[in-house]
């Protein structure tokens, strides 16, 4: 019998786990309190400035694009398997379609932004 | 398999131990993960949207509703590195001759640690 | 919990039976009959690499604790993928591959979404959840080794 090709996906996700591990909670803090928190119009246009050097080097581009494409793999393998122990078990083979396909579209899009940045 | 009675198995089987409940809980933060990158996705593209858009875009990030999500987000995000670098030393145990690396040390050496040093680097790297 | 009841207080383990002998749970290799050079020397060290996955007294509680054993038929379970793990990072075998030709298809390992309730319950400490994950990152290796060593290299 074949071996699965699942010990390709089971590797990206643990890689990922990893990344999102070490990343995303800085993440967060970044994008959902540091940047927007209070102050006037002024510090705002400061903070924007900030963020869009700091993300507009292009190894931090390259770097975040491959952390990124790591943690979307991984939450979309982990999204399928929980559905699959929730009782979807029968539709394993399917639900690669949403779960790695919507990773790998979040991937390009995040491609597509980090360029324009 | 043989046997006359195969006992069935509901969606809500976690709810029967308080391990799987907590195996659930961990499962279910790349729900709220991938909810977060989608978010920090539309974040990029308003940055790249220009300075109005972003402005724009920060002010609607600084509201309860926004700010609530993030609270979330981030419990979410810390629950999964705690609960990741507790498995770390299970999945990829260190031997040092005939002993393992205790799996505290293991954990703060594989996980904690670099954990903290990828944050600061990253706040600093931002406010710099 | 997860086996298949006969009667009261017995259940049936023809399945545990046949997954326990599936992955191959003895030393492989070419001159296993072969004493002429005597034993098969093995240091402190590479004991240690597996003596804790060797500790399984085939209780079954993992089974009855592992929610995947219940749910899924083609997981060989907790205790038989560690025994497997065993036998594969044992340093007189050379066996890896006959089992993970077992241990790797469809939901045989991948089943396995690291509940780890089955080394919560686990008498003897054999952590067969840990060995699980490490036997996935075997075989993760082994996949992308295809990419660098062709089939049949001998690898």
């Amino acid at each position: 019998m074949k071996r699965s090709d699942e010990a390709f996906w089971w590797a990206v996700f643990s890689a990922g786990g990893v990344m999102a591990a070490l990343f995303v909670p800085a993440f967060v803090l970044v994008t959902g309190f540091l940047l927007p928190a209070g102050g006037d119009a002024t510090m705002a246009a400061e903070r924007t400035a900030q963020f869009a050097a700091a993300v507009g080097w292009w190894p931090v581009k390259l770097a975040l694009l491959g952390v990124l494409a790591l943690c979307f793999v991984h939450c979309g393998h982990r999204i399928r398997h929980t559905l699959m122990d929730l009782g979807l078990r029968r539709f394993s083979g399917l639900l690669k379609v949403p779960c790695y396909g919507g990773a790998l579209a979040a991937t390009v899009w995040a491609a597509l932004l980090l360029w324009r940045v | 398999m043989s046997g006359r009675y195969h006992r069935p198995h509901g969606w809500a089987w976690f709810l029967e131990r308080p391990g799987y409940i907590r195996f659930m809980v961990r499962e279910l933060t790349s729900f709220f993960v991938a909810g977060y990158l989608i978010v920090l996705l539309v974040t990029l593209g308003r940055l790249g949207g220009g300075e109005a858009a972003f402005a724009e875009w920060l002010s609607a990030l600084s509201g309860p509703g926004w700010m609530l999500a993030h609270v979330v987000a981030l419990i979410a995000a810390v629950w999964h590195s705690i609960t990741w670098f507790a498995v770390v030393p299970q999945a990829m145990p260190v031997y040092l001759g005939e002993k393992k690396l205790p799996a505290p040390l293991a954990a703060v050496v594989m996980g904690y640690g670099p954990w903290l040093t990828v944050t600061a680097v990253i706040v600093w790297w931002v406010l710099r | 919990m997860n086996f298949p009841v006969e009667r009261d207080l017995v259940v049936s383990l023809d399945g545990f039976m046949d997954k326990l002998e599936a992955v191959k749970p003895y030393i492989i290799r070419d001159d296993v009959n072969d004493t002429s050079g005597g034993e098969f020397l093995q240091s402190p060290a590479e004991l240690a690499q597996y003596k804790q996955y060797s500790m399984c007294i085939n209780c079954m509680l993992c089974y009855a604790a592992c929610p995947v054993a219940g749910h899924e038929d083609e997981f060989l379970g907790p205790a038989a993928l560690a025994l497997g793990h065993r036998y594969n990072k044992d340093s007189r075998d050379q066996g890896q591959a006959e089992r993970l030709d077992v241990m790797l298809v469809g939901e045989a390992i991948w089943g396995c979404t690291f509940v780890g309730e089955c080394t919560v319950v686990c008498p003897k400490h054999v952590d067969p959840a840990g060995a699980i994950q490490q036997a996935k990152a075997v075989g993760a290796q082994e996949f992308f080794k295809r990419f660098v060593a062709p089939k049949g290299a001998g690898v």
